[in-house]
């Protein structure tokens, strides 16, 4: 079941109502672990069966790890956790990617291994909530949080539906304790939340699913098409990327909110960074901070020497994009990351942040905007491209350049979406939200435009099929 | 008045929204409504205008009008050493779905010309248009395109061709007592009217949605319910399929086959086939649908098969070149016989 689909909204027009009408906490908790797994079973009922499983098993891990005091006992409870975690993920997510690299890796040997392949469906949204039971344990663990002892809250914690599949990757910190609370949403949350939905609608059905189409086609068939075209398509590619994702994001968020739950924000305007280490901490944040937390701080992050600190960001970035799909192009994705991390912590003294005031109307500022804009959309090849050999048809058609006769076409539809994506992003900076929406004070107004963009958006999703988000194969 | 300016303001918002929609979905590609309907001739596309259709057929098409409202270049009174091809079909000689560059006219053109002796030159002219009937392929044989006088007119007959009654506001001929006589009367039709009153409005991108959001509306269970775009049907059964020829038909090919400079391009399964072969004598056809079935045998390869949408529909890519190189083949046997190809 897609958020961008008529389907779910027929969903929350049933689940919502029932919700409101019940009176308890236990009965409100229940309800909604009983319709998350509704929501994730109708994908395909057996997905039910492993979350299922690894819930009981952390749910069991951290509440032993809150009775028992020993060291070597507790280290002993988190590994197999951990192993039970990472072992589900790599066994779903990662076998036949391992099984190929060791049987080419022998056959460089020269010896043939006939190994095993698996046809393993994925379960969506598993690298999600596998990241979620680790960030509960790894903290019960380091005593920051206490392990909850009621099994439909933890339960609720793993599978609340408006995050399970994409995230935002919710933190046990912030999540349980408002699941040990009764549900109940304010008159403003519902607002906010029906704000949320609609903008988020309208993200990603008219401006990432759109500019995807054009992506859909250029990098299907990269042979068809000239330079400035798979160009523009990798620019469009960089744009449907983010209004997709953050869409998703801003629908999770206000869905959460029309039952009381207030979800971390997950993109803070990311294409307006000055510089890599900006762009990272406001692009994903829920998946960055979860990376920068439980691998890169563990790993030493910035303690021991600056040697170390290249190679730790390298490794986690590295890790970061592995953690999207198993390919190589993943790899490299993360790993050019980790470089530009790397290059631009070695020579950039004073580190702009986010906390800095954008000003918009300063040549170096826009230079810097744009530079960085272009090194994430380069980075990008490696991600969408489907595999290697199409990955080095992009570079030689970029580089063996072959003229269009659509190049105008091509930068007035690729700018139209620049200036779309930019103005939002402009507006809401300002704004300092996610959602200008929610700022405007003149109530008239904001229902006009509100109505608009919901009708609108609805006319054009009623003429097309439902497009998933990109980042539920992950 | 405190609510007479609320509603303003709401109405104000809601004008915003759609302007900005507008900007959206035509210079982002996404929906441009591309038909007019001209007081003589019906609907036609607009003239020069840059089309893209990418949400309104199943692949992502590129190409341009030129000033008499047809894709691709405009046909100019040939020179000396220049043959002209009038290519006259439906949709599928339109070919919205692919860059012009890579239709089959195109490549057809550009393979004809190479093998060519310095000097001769053959340029492709496109008269196709989507729901072409054969009563209204008549009229724009005769009535448009053979105004050119062009060397050859390529007249492409599939299934679509046949067996049609149009619904849509065009001239077209009839076959009337053994006679052929042109039916205009799509001119008193009360929307025709509003269409060019309005003709500014019809021009909207925003309006265009609201038309096909209308047209959507009969499958409303199918699409609220997620079930509209992924009924598994056999590929057989979504491939137009035609067994017989009614009158007016019949009549039309006949006529057609009279013209000398007439080349039928044929894709159609050998049932019908043999039909058309009887009714268009001695005049020479070109057979795609062979190569095109040989192509499916031989390679697994379906020339109907388009992945993104994950729908049958019009050729895809490597149809197009198929075809263009088989065109391309035959034409060279007709102008330099000596030539292989």
């Amino acid at each position: 079941m897609l958020f961008n689909s008529f389907i779910f909204f027929i969903f929350l027009g049933v689940v919502l109502p029932i919700f409101y009408l019940l009176r308890t906490k236990e009965s409100k908790n229940i309800f909604l672990l009983i319709v998350s797994y509704f929501f994730y079973g109708y994908w395909d009922w057996r997905f039910c069966l492993l979350l299922a499983a690894t819930t009981l098993i952390d749910f069991f891990i951290g509440k032993q790890l809150s009775l028992i005091k020993e060291a070597k006992k507790r280290k002993h409870l988190l590994i197999i956790s951990l192993v039970a975690n990472l072992g589900t993920l790599g066994f779903f997510k990662y076998f036949n990617f391992f099984v190929q690299n060791f049987q080419a890796v022998c056959s460089i040997f020269g010896s043939t291994v006939d190994f095993l392949h698996l046809n393993i469906l994925l379960p969506v949204g598993l690298s999600f909530y596998i990241f979620h039971n680790i960030s509960y344990i790894v903290d019960v663990y380091n005593n920051k949080i206490k392990a909850t002892n009621n099994l439909i809250e933890f339960g609720l914690f793993v599978v609340f539906f408006p995050q399970l599949v994409a995230g935002p990757i919710g933190r046990a910190a912030v999540l349980l304790p408002q699941l040990t609370k009764k549900l109940s949403p304010t008159k403003l949350q519902i607002q906010q939340g029906i704000v949320l939905i609609i903008s988020g609608l309208f993200r990603k059905v008219m401006i990432g699913d759109t500019s995807g189409r054009f992506v859909d086609y250029i990098f299907g068939d990269i042979e068809t098409y000239k330079s400035m075209e798979i160009i523009c398509g990798l620019i469009l590619f960089t744009v449907q990327i983010y209004a997709d994702f953050s869409g998703y994001s801003l629908i999770a968020r206000g869905t959460a909110k029309l039952f009381g739950v207030e979800l971390m924000i997950n993109f803070k305007q990311p294409y307006l960074s000055r510089n890599i280490a900006e762009f990272w901490s406001t692009w994903h944040i829920s998946l960055s901070t979860w990376l920068r937390d439980y691998l890169y701080i563990p790993l030493g992050g910035n303690r021991k020497g600056k040697i170390r600190t290249y190679i730790n960001l390298l490794i986690t970035m590295l890790l970061g994009g592995l953690w999207h799909g198993a390919s190589w192009n993943f790899v490299i994705y993360g790993g050019l990351h980790g470089i530009y991390l790397s290059i631009h912590r070695f020579f950039v003294k004073n580190k702009t942040t986010r906390s800095e005031k954008i000003n918009f109307f300063n040549g170096t500022t826009i230079i810097k905007i744009v530079f960085t804009f272009f090194i994430v959309a380069f980075s990008r090849i490696f991600f969408r491209s489907t595999s290697w050999q199409s990955t080095q048809l992009i570079f030689s058609k970029i580089f063996f350049w072959e003229p269009s006769e659509y190049t105008p076409w091509f930068l007035l539809t690729t700018s139209t979406y620049l200036v779309f994506i930019f103005t939002l992003d402009i507006i809401e900076y300002n704004s300092r939200s996610d959602s200008f929406l929610l700022q405007i004070k003149n109530k008239a107004f904001r229902n006009g435009i509100l109505t608009g963009l919901f009708m609108l958006t609805l006319m054009f999703m009623f003429q097309i099929k439902t497009t998933p988000f990109i980042y539920f194969k992950f | 008045m405190r609510q007479f300016k609320s509603f303003f303001i709401f109405l104000l918002a809601f004008i915003l929204i759609g302007v900005l929609f507008e900007v959206l979905l035509s210079f982002g590609g996404i929906l441009i409504p591309v038909v007019q309907i001209d007081p003589n001739k019906g609907e036609r596309y607009c003239p020069n205008k840059m089309c893209c259709s990418i949400f309104v057929s199943e692949g992502f098409g590129l190409a341009e009008t030129n000033a008499q409202g047809w894709f691709g270049k405009e046909f100019k009174y040939k020179s000396a050493n220049d043959i002209s091809v009038t290519v006259i079909g439906n949709s599928f000689v339109a070919s919205r779905q692919v860059f012009y560059r890579n239709n089959f006219l195109s490549i057809a053109e550009k393979k004809t010309n190479e093998k060519l002796p310095h000097g001769m030159h053959t340029s492709f002219y496109n008269f196709g248009k989507e729901d072409l009937p054969l009563k209204e392929l008549l009229y724009v044989k005769e009535d448009i395109a053979a105004t050119y006088h062009p060397d050859y007119i390529l007249i492409l007959l599939n299934p679509g061709s046949f067996n049609v009654e149009s619904q849509r506001y065009v001239t077209y001929y009839d076959y009337i007592d053994g006679k052929f006589k042109l039916d205009t009367s799509f001119k008193l039709k009360s929307f025709v009217k509003n269409f060019n009153k309005f003709e500014v409005l019809t021009k909207s991108s925003v309006l265009f949605l609201g038309y096909r959001f209308k047209n959507h509306l009969p499958q409303a269970g199918e699409i609220l319910f997620d079930k509209f775009y992924y009924r598994n049907i056999p590929v057989e059964d979504q491939l137009e399929t035609v067994d017989s020829l009614d009158y007016t038909d019949k009549a039309i090919i006949t006529e057609l086959a009279k013209d000398s400079h007439v080349i039928f391009l044929l894709n159609l399964e050998p049932a019908i086939f043999s039909k058309v072969k009887s009714l268009i004598g001695n005049s020479s056809f070109i057979d795609i649908y062979t190569p095109l079935k040989k192509m499916q045998n031989e390679k697994g390869f379906n020339p109907y098969y388009w992945e993104i949408p994950n729908k049958i529909g019009h050729w895809n890519i490597p149809a197009h070149k198929l075809i263009g190189e088989e065109i391309a083949k035959q034409m060279i046997e007709i102008l330099h016989p000596n030539k292989t190809f």
